[in-house]
């Protein structure tokens, strides 16, 4: 991995010199003195620049600093286990900033457990037993950025997604320990980010999962991200993980956890957020609130992480081609690559899961037959027969679900 | 034979009627009159209408009418039918699915001995 820090230049590099093309393609039209260009450069090299986020990988596209947004370009994701520097960031508020492990404390309260509880780090840690699962996190909202007309919030691209190791304990030990009683139908959490207009009295986002959900073995209150403290974007200390659901269900910088007799009702549980028609709709349709349903289980997915996007490939050479793929609460059972926008298919091989709800990593070397413009395209199939689309997939209000086909463009060359 | 400017006033003595009816077809914005009157003489409205682009792409519309279909120089009148039809008959954004996005397409300019190793 020791050119992943080109990734970053070489982008940078082709808009400056684009730019510097531009500029002095104008400045010899306006006779322009050059030195505009080269000030001009460093101005923007110094904008792009300041977005970087402590402890993230510097190749992350930082969608929205204010809340702190970023995702990871597909050639970042080539690892078979995410890093944690380079996992995506989705925060719909303001992380906390003076966080105190030794004083941290975890409630399970909610009208559906008999005794409420108070749990602090070190009794997480010593009580229940620890469980390590590689499990997917992706965001309801990742491919946004296709959806025509447009959804409104982040324009994610393909990259609101990760498969890290996660270590923690079970959901489901800890609410058996406080006891969850027979009319359970949900949980909800509370975690310690605060609302972006300041107002400490409203939270800026809880959400959860059905009780079924949540006594999943793979459903894991979780402190470590492969091994080592959760970033603090990705939730320090302490976060729900749901692997394959929306990843809002994965609260971070956790502090209550509440057993509802009903579903949830926090914040962005109800209204358009994380929910899609409860019917399809044409593109466009203005649908009322009392007819969106929530997002549960994620559709079946993949990227392509190697070769990046946008390289130049000598025809002579076969080109290694590899990348992931996930479905969500099933698994996936086909993947196939097409180099000629789909009329034919070749099929790959895929490996197994690490364990349930983790993805699964493919990898194959395919030739072109001339040289000229190729787009690579995969596509999964889970378990239930469910393909990826190779057009932009039911459109609803707020751009969730987009799982069309991922596509890298390649110049093969003689 | 007559040519074109003398056409197109014949035509637009001789049938107003006809050119009333066409204007209809055309999006009500300013200066749709004149791109209606400009274009009916040589052609259905419907040849507009059915197009998209943007100013550049209806620019050399209008220059290769005006080099092989014997278009007359429209003056001033050209700025006003740019801005008429650039703003109502647009390139249009509703697709199914846009081509993969600039910044992850192969750079034609950029020499193949300058691209970054390909990532580990």
């Amino acid at each position: 991995m020791a050119n992943k820090q080109q990734g970053t230049n070489k982008g940078r590099r082709r808009f400056l010199r684009n730019l510097t093309h531009f500029t002095a393609a104008a400045g010899a039209f306006l006779s322009a003195p050059s030195v505009f260009a080269k000030a001009a450069a460093e101005n923007i090299a110094q904008t792009v620049s300041k977005y970087f986020i402590d402890g993230k990988h510097k190749g992350l596209t930082v969608l929205n600093d204010r809340p702190v947004n970023a995702e990871t370009p597909a050639h970042l994701l080539d690892e078979d286990v995410t890093s944690a520097d380079r996992l995506f960031v989705r925060n719909n508020g303001i992380p906390p900033t003076d966080i105190d492990t030794a004083s941290w404390q975890l409630t399970i309260e909610g009208e559906s457990v008999n005794k409420k509880i108070v749990i602090d780090l070190d009794e997480l840690k010593t009580k229940f037993k620890h469980y390590t699962y590689q499990l997917v996190l992706e965001c309801g909202g990742n491919g946004r950025s296709e959806f025509n007309p447009p959804a409104r919030g982040n324009q994610w691209s393909t990259g609101a997604v990760g498969c890290p190791s996660w270590t923690g304990v079970r959901l489901r030990d800890v609410l058996n320990a406080a006891g969850v009683k027979d009319d359970a139908v949900y949980i909800g959490y509370y975690g310690k980010d605060t609302h972006l207009s300041g107002d400490p009295a409203k939270k800026p986002i809880s959400r959860g999962v059905p009780i079924e959900k949540a006594m999943e073995k793979e459903s894991l209150i979780a402190w470590a991200i492969n091994g080592e403290d959760l970033p603090l974007m990705n939730g320090y200390p302490l976060r729900l993980v749901f692997g394959g659901w929306p990843a809002s269900t994965s609260g971070k910088w956790l502090e209550k956890i509440v057993v509802r007799n009903r579903e949830h009702d926090g914040p962005k549980m109800g209204g358009f957020s994380y929910r899609v028609p409860c019917k399809p709709v044409a593109p466009g349709t203005e649908v009322a609130a009392a007819d969106m349903c929530i997002i549960e289980s994620m559709p079946v997915k993949s990227l392509i992480t190697t070769p990046r996007s946008g390289i130049v490939h000598a025809i002579a050479d076969l080109l290694p081609i590899s990348g992931h793929a996930w479905a969500g609460d099933n698994s996936v059972t086909r993947l196939e690559v097409s180099i000629d926008f789909g009329q034919t298919w070749k099929k790959v091989k895929l490996s197994k899961p690490a364990n349930r709800l983790a993805w699964q990593n493919w990898r194959t070397e395919i030739s072109f037959p001339q040289t000229g413009y190729f787009e690579v395209w995969a596509r999964a199939t889970d378990d239930q027969g469910r393909q990826q689309p190779m057009v932009v997939p039911g459109w609803n209000p707020r751009g969730y679900l987009n799982n069309a086909c991922h596509r890298v463009a390649v110049r093969v060359t003689a | 034979m007559k040519s074109l400017p003398t056409l197109a006033l014949s035509l637009l003595l001789s049938g107003i009627s006809h050119h009333a009816l066409s204007a209809d077809e055309l999006k009500t914005g300013p200066n749709s009159e004149i791109v209606a009157q400009t274009c009916v003489p040589c052609h259905s409205l419907k040849l507009v209408t059915q197009n998209r682009a943007d100013r550049q792409g209806w620019l050399s519309m209008i220059r290769w009418m005006q080099e092989k279909q014997g278009l007359w120089p429209l003056g001033e009148n050209e700025d006003k039918i740019l801005d008429y039809l650039s703003t109502y008959y647009g390139p249009t954004k509703s697709f199914r699915r846009a081509p993969i996005p600039s910044e992850l397409m192969p750079a034609e300019l950029m020499p193949a001995e300058e691209m970054p190793p390909a990532e580990s």
